[in-house]
C-alpha cells in the first residue's frame, strides 16, 4: 500500500479575535496517498483555505492550530519549530496561489523570484538555478524562457502567470501540492489548459495534490478522491465516483444539485440551498448544516454532533439522517 | 519618453504658477498700503510732499491698471527681478536678498531631512514589525507627542533642558556660523522633529500594506527566511510610497522654518519671510511666498520623478 | 428537497452590527483617544467657564509683581506686564476653542460644498477648482496666512470704522475683536483646500465604484443616491479630517500670534504668550512652559482624537 503523503487527523486550527474565537477548522482529518488527487470543497469560508495554510504551517496571527496532528512523509509538522519547518516549504510541500498577480512581488522580475528558493533550499549557484529556472518555465509552457525571465509579473498574461506559479510551486520538487483555487480568476479556455497542466505534472512527478475548490465539476473532472467541508468541518469524503453518484449528506446534494447541467430543462427553477453559512463564532452544538437541512431532526440533528460514519467502501459521512438510513439499510 | 513626461509635467505648472503668483501678487496690491506715500515720507523725513509724491506715482508706475502691474512683475521676474525690499534698511532687491538667504536654508533643511529620514523611517518599519505590541503603541505615540508640540515651543523648551539644564550640548550660539558648527545641531534636530509624525506613521502604514500582500505570504510558503523575506520582498515595496512622504516633508520644514529660524536667529529664508511679512514689506513677501511655492511644486515633481523611476509598474509617458 | 426555498428556521448567522456603533466601540478600545477625549471635553469646558474659573481678570496688569514666579498669590506666576498667567492661560484656551470651531466649522462646510460640486459638475468647474486647490496648497500655509493676514489688516480696519460709523456697534472698535475676524479669514482661506480636495477625491471614487453603478441601473435618482450612498461614505473620512482639522486651527492660531499676525495682546492667546517670552528664556522658562505645554497638550489631544477615529471610521485602515 502506497505510503500517504500527508495524513491530518483531527486538525482544529482557531482565530483568537477581539469578537470571539473563530473554528476555522473543526477535527478535520484525511489522507493524501502518493501521486493522488484529492478535492477539497466547500464554499467560500468553509475553512478550506485555512486547511491547507494550517498544512504549511502559515497561520497569521491571531490564529493558531489548537489540536491534531499533521503528517507530512510520516513527520508530525505542528509541533516542528519554525526553522525546520522552512526547510520543509518548498522541497516537501508547495502552494499554488489563487491571485497569481498577487501572489508574485511585483517589482521582482520573475527569474529572481524562481532562483532564490533553488539557491536557498536546492543550493545551487546562480548560474545552476538560472538553468533549472528556464528548463522550469519551459516545461510549464511558457515559450521564449529566457528572455521571459527578465520580465515582471504584470508583463505576463493571466494564464502565463499561473503557469509561472505551478513552475515556482514545483521547483524543489515537493511530494505535496496545495492547488488553492487555481483557476478561479482566469477564463474557461485558461483554466483548462492549466487544469490539465496540474494533472500532467503529478502524473509525471508523482507528487500529491490537495485541489481546493468550490467548482464541484472540476473535481468530479480531477481528483481521486474528494473532501467536502462545511463550516469548518468535513462533511463527507470517499472516492469522487461514490460521492458524487451517491451522495449521502445533504449537504453534498444540495451542491451537486446546484451546479448546472447542459442537458437540463430551461423552465426549471435553479435549486439552491435555503439560508446562510453560519458565523464561526456562534457555532451550535449540533450539525451547523441543520437549520438549512430539509431532512433534519430538531432534537437529533441540532442539539449532536455527528461524527464521522461509513457508508460504504472509504466512504465516511457526518450526518445521523445519512447514517440511520444506512444502518436501515443494513438491516 | 521620460523627457516627454518631464516636459508634460512642466508644461502643467505653468498654469499653476500663474495661479500662484496671482493669488501672491492680488493679496501684494491689497495691503499694500500705499506705497509712494510711505517712500514720500521716509524721504521727507516725517513730511509728505505732495508733488514728490505724485512723481513716485508716475515712477513706479503706480496708477497703471492692475493686469497691466501684473505682467509686468511676472515678466521682470522671469528676468530675475523681484522688486525692492521697500521697508528693509537700504532697500535691497529682493533677489539680491533671496540669494543669501536660500543656500543657509538649503543646507539646514537638507541636514534636517536627513535627519528625519535617518530617525522615522526606522522607527516606522520598527514600528509595523512590532505591530500592536508596546513597541509600536511606543513609537507612534511618542512621535505623535513630538510633533504636537509646535516649533516655536520645541525650540525653546530643547533650549532650556538640553543646554541650561542637562548641559548635554554647549551654549545655544544664536545665528549662523555653518552646518558643520555645533551650534548648528539644535536648529537641525529641533526642525527636523516637526515632521516625524508624519514620516513615522506613514512609513509604518506602507509597510503594514506590504506584509499583508500575497507575495509576502508566497514567498513565505516557499521557505524563505524572515529577514530575507523583509529585505527582499518587503521593504523595496514599502520604500516606494515612503517617497511621496518626503516630497511633502520638504512642505513642513520650509513651514517650520520661519519660526525655526527666526528663534535660533539664523539669516535664512525663513528670516527673511518672517522679516518681509510682518514688516509689511509687500514686494519681499510677495517675492518670498512666490519662490517658496516654487521650492514645494519643485520637490514634489521630483518626487512624482523619482516614483517613475524606481517602479517596474509605472510607465511614464503612457 | 433542496427546490423547497422556504424560509426554513436559520441559525443565528451574524449579530447585526452597524457602521457607527461599530466605530464607537472601536473607538472606546483606544486609550489615547479616550485620553485625548477627555483632555478635549475638559478644554471645552475650560473655554467656556473661563471666565469663571479665572482668579483674576486677564487683563489686569499689577505692576509690582512682574514676571512673578509661581506662588500663592499668583498659582502660575505673572508675565511681563504683571497680569497673572493662570488667567490668561484660561483666556488663551478660550480663545483656542474658539478659532478650532470657527475654523473647522468654515473650511468644512466650504471643503464639503465645493468638493462635491468639482466632482460632481466636472468640466471646467472642476478643472479650476483642481487649479486653485493646488496652488493655494502648494504655499506654506502659515505664510500665507500671515500673509494674508497682514495684507488685509488695513482694509478690515477701514471697514470697522466704517460699520461703527453706520451702526454704533461697540465691538467693531475692539481691536481684538477685529484680530480674531482677521483670523477667521486667512486661516478658513488657507484651510478648505485641504478639505475641499478630500472630499473630491471620495466622490469621485465612490462614483466609480459598481455600487453606485447598480444603483442607477435600477433607476435610483440622483439625489437619493447621493444622500443614501455617497455622503456616508464620505462623511468617515470628513469626520476623521475635522477632528484634525481642530487640532491644526488652534496650531495655526497660536503661530500667527507668535509671529504676531494673529491675535495681539492684550488679547490672550498661548500663541503671543510665548512670543513675549522668548527672549527671556534663560531667566524666566515657566513663562515660556506653562502655555508651551498646555497647547501641545491640546494639539497632541486632538491627535489622539483624530488617530482613534480614524482607526473606527475606517476598517480598511484597521489592522488586527
Amino acid at each position: 500500500m502506497a505510503e500517504n503523503v500527508l495524513t491530518v487527523n483531527g486538525l482544529k486550527t482557531q482565530f483568537f479575535t477581539r469578537d470571539g474565537v473563530v473554528n476555522a477548522v473543526d477535527d478535520l482529518s484525511f489522507e493524501v496517498a502518493t501521486g493522488e488527487m484529492v478535492g477539497l470543497v466547500g464554499e467560500s469560508g468553509c475553512g478550506k483555505t485555512t486547511a491547507s495554510l494550517s498544512i504549511l504551517r502559515l497561520i497569521p496571527k491571531p490564529g493558531k492550530i489548537v489540536d491534531g496532528e499533521i503528517l507530512l512523509n510520516g513527520q508530525d509538522v505542528v509541533p516542528l519549530s519554525e526553522i525546520a519547518m522552512r526547510r520543509l516549504r518548498g522541497p516537501a510541500v508547495a502552494m499554488i496561489f489563487q491571485d497569481a498577480l498577487a501572489a508574485l512581488n511585483p517589482t521582482m522580475k520573475i527569474g529572481a523570484q524562481i532562483i532564490e528558493p533553488l539557491q536557498i533550499h536546492l543550493g545551487m549557484s546562480h548560474n545552476v538555478a538560472r538553468a533549472r529556472a528556464i528548463e522550469l518555465l519551459d516545461h510549464v509552457g511558457i515559450p521564449a524562457a529566457d528572455t521571459r525571465l527578465n520580465e515582471y509579473s504584470y508583463q505576463f498574461s493571466g494564464g502565463m502567470r499561473q503557469r509561472v506559479m505551478i513552475a515556482l510551486a514545483l521547483s524543489c520538487n515537493p511530494q505535496l501540492l496545495l492547488a488553492d483555487e487555481p483557476t478561479t480568476a482566469l477564463d474557461v479556455t485558461i483554466q483548462r489548459q492549466i487544469l490539465d497542466l496540474i494533472v500532467k505534472l503529478r502524473a509525471e512527478t508523482g507528487a500529491g495534490v490537495i485541489l481546493i475548490t468550490h467548482d464541484v465539476g472540476v473535481v468530479a473532472e480531477t481528483c481521486d478522491r474528494v473532501v467536502v467541508m462545511y463550516a469548518g468541518k468535513v462533511v463527507e469524503i470517499g472516492r469522487t465516483q461514490d460521492v458524487f453518484t451517491h451522495p449521502c449528506h445533504p449537504y453534498t446534494r444540495g451542491l451537486l444539485a446546484s451546479t448546472l447541467e447542459l442537458e437540463r430543462s430551461r423552465n426549471r427553477a435553479l435549486p439552491t440551498i435555503p439560508g446562510m453559512p453560519p458565523d464561526l463564532i456562534d457555532l451550535p452544538p449540533g450539525c451547523a448544516f441543520a437549520t438549512r437541512c430539509c431532512e433534519h431532526d430538531e432534537k437529533l440533528c441540532q442539539q449532536q454532533m455527528p461524527s464521522l460514519v461509513s457508508v460504504g467502501d472509504r466512504h465516511y459521512v457526518a450526518c445521523w439522517q445519512a447514517w440511520s438510513r444506512a444502518k436501515g439499510e443494513e438491516n | 519618453m521620460m523627457l516627454r513626461y518631464v516636459l508634460r509635467r512642466l508644461l502643467a505648472m505653468i498654469p499653476l504658477m500663474f495661479v500662484v503668483t496671482s493669488i501672491a501678487f492680488v493679496l501684494g496690491e491689497y495691503g499694500a498700503g500705499d506705497l509712494a506715500a510711505y517712500l514720500v515720507t521716509i524721504r521727507g523725513g516725517g513730511r509728505m510732499d505732495m508733488s514728490d509724491y505724485y512723481e513716485i506715482r508716475e515712477m513706479l508706475k503706480l496708477d497703471d491698471p492692475v493686469m497691466v502691474r501684473y505682467f509686468r512683475w511676472v515678466w521682470n521676474a522671469l528676468h530675475g527681478d523681484l522688486g525692492r525690499a521697500w521697508v528693509t534698511i537700504g532697500q535691497p532687491k529682493v533677489e539680491v536678498l533671496l540669494a543669501q538667504a536660500l543656500p543657509v536654508s538649503l543646507q539646514l533643511g537638507l541636514a534636517s531631512l536627513c535627519v528625519v529620514v535617518m530617525v522615522g523611517v526606522p522607527l516606522g518599519v520598527l514600528a509595523a514589525a512590532f505591530r500592536n505590541t508596546f513597541v509600536d503603541y511606543a513609537i507612534v505615540g511618542g512621535a505623535t507627542v513630538i510633533s504636537s508640540i509646535p516649533g516655536f515651543v520645541l525650540a525653546p523648551i530643547a533650549m532650556v533642558v538640553l543646554v541650561a539644564q542637562l548641559k548635554i550640548l554647549p551654549s545655544v550660539g544664536l545665528g549662523w556660523h555653518g552646518i558643520f558648527s555645533e551650534k548648528a545641531i539644535l536648529p537641525v534636530l529641533v526642525l527636523g522633529m516637526l515632521p516625524i509624525r508624519g514620516v513615522v506613521r506613514y512609513t509604518r502604514a506602507s509597510v503594514l500594506e506590504v506584509l499583508s500582500q500575497d507575495y509576502v505570504r508566497a514567498a513565505r510558503a516557499r521557505g524563505l527566511a524572515e529577514w530575507l523575506v523583509i529585505v527582499r520582498h518587503v521593504l523595496k515595496n514599502a520604500m516606494l510610497p515612503i517617497i511621496t512622504i518626503l516630497g511633502m516633508t520638504a512642505g513642513w520644514l520650509i513651514s517650520g522654518s520661519i519660526f525655526i529660524e527666526r528663534i535660533f536667529n539664523i539669516r535664512g529664508f525663513g528670516h527673511m519671510a518672517a522679516d518681509a511679512i510682518q514688516g509689511g514689506d509687500v514686494q519681499a513677501s510677495t517675492g518670498v511666498l512666490v519662490v517658496s511655492a516654487l521650492i514645494i511644486m519643485t520637490s514634489n515633481l521630483l518626487v512624482d520623478l523619482s516614483y517613475g523611476l524606481l517602479d517596474p509598474r509605472v510607465q511614464l509617458g503612457k | 428537497m433542496v427546490q423547497n426555498a422556504d424560509a426554513t428556521t436559520t441559525w443565528r448567522t451574524t449579530r447585526p452590527r452597524s457602521l457607527w456603533g461599530d466605530a464607537a466601540r472601536t473607538f472606546s478600545h483606544s486609550k489615547a483617544g479616550m485620553f485625548g477625549l477627555i483632555i478635549a471635553v475638559i478644554l471645552f469646558l475650560t473655554a467656556i467657564f473661563a471666565p469663571l474659573l479665572a482668579p483674576y481678570d486677564h487683563l489686569e496688569q499689577d505692576w509690582t509683581q512682574l514676571r512673578a514666579r509661581p506662588s500663592q498669590d499668583h498659582i502660575m506666576g505673572t508675565d511681563e506686564l504683571g497680569r497673572d498667567l493662570f488667567s490668561r492661560l484660561l483666556m488663551g484656551a478660550r480663545t483656542a476653542i474658539l478659532v478650532a470651531i470657527i475654523i473647522t466649522g468654515t473650511t468644512t462646510a466650504i471643503g464639503l460644498v465645493l468638493g462635491s460640486l468639482g466632482a460632481y459638475l466636472g468640466g471646467w468647474f472642476d478643472q479650476a477648482l483642481v487649479w486653485v486647490m493646488d496652488a493655494l496648497m502648494n504655499f506654506p500655509s502659515i505664510w500665507l496666512a500671515a500673509f494674508i493676514s497682514v495684507s488685509t489688516r488695513p482694509t478690515i480696519g477701514r471697514w470697522a470704522q466704517a460699520i461703527y460709523q453706520a451702526t454704533n456697534w461697540e465691538s467693531m472698535r475692539n481691536p481684538v475683536v477685529l484680530d480674531y475676524l482677521i483670523v477667521f479669514g486667512c486661516l478658513g482661506l488657507v484651510g478648505w483646500p485641504g478639505i475641499a480636495r478630500l472630499v473630491r477625491s471620495q466622490v469621485l471614487s465612490i462614483r466609480e465604484r459598481e455600487f453606485i453603478e447598480a444603483q442607477r441601473a435600477i433607476g435610483a435618482p440622483t439625489w437619493w443616491v447621493t444622500t443614501r450612498h455617497l455622503m456616508p461614505n464620505v462623511l468617515g473620512s470628513v469626520i476623521v479630517a475635522m477632528s484634525s482639522s481642530f487640532g491644526n486651527a488652534m496650531l495655526s492660531e497660536s503661530s500667527l500670534s507668535f509671529l504676531g499676525v494673529g491675535i495681539q495682546p492684550p488679547g490672550a492667546s498661548w500663541g503671543n504668550m510665548i512670543a513675549s517670552s522668548v527672549s527671556s528664556w534663560r531667566s524666566d522658562p515657566h513663562l515660556i512652559f506653562m502655555p508651551g505645554i498646555i497647547l501641545s497638550v491640546a494639539v497632541l489631544a486632538f491627535n489622539f482624537v483624530g488617530d482613534a477615529l480614524n482607526d473606527a471610521l475606517n476598517p480598511r485602515a484597521r489592522e488586527r
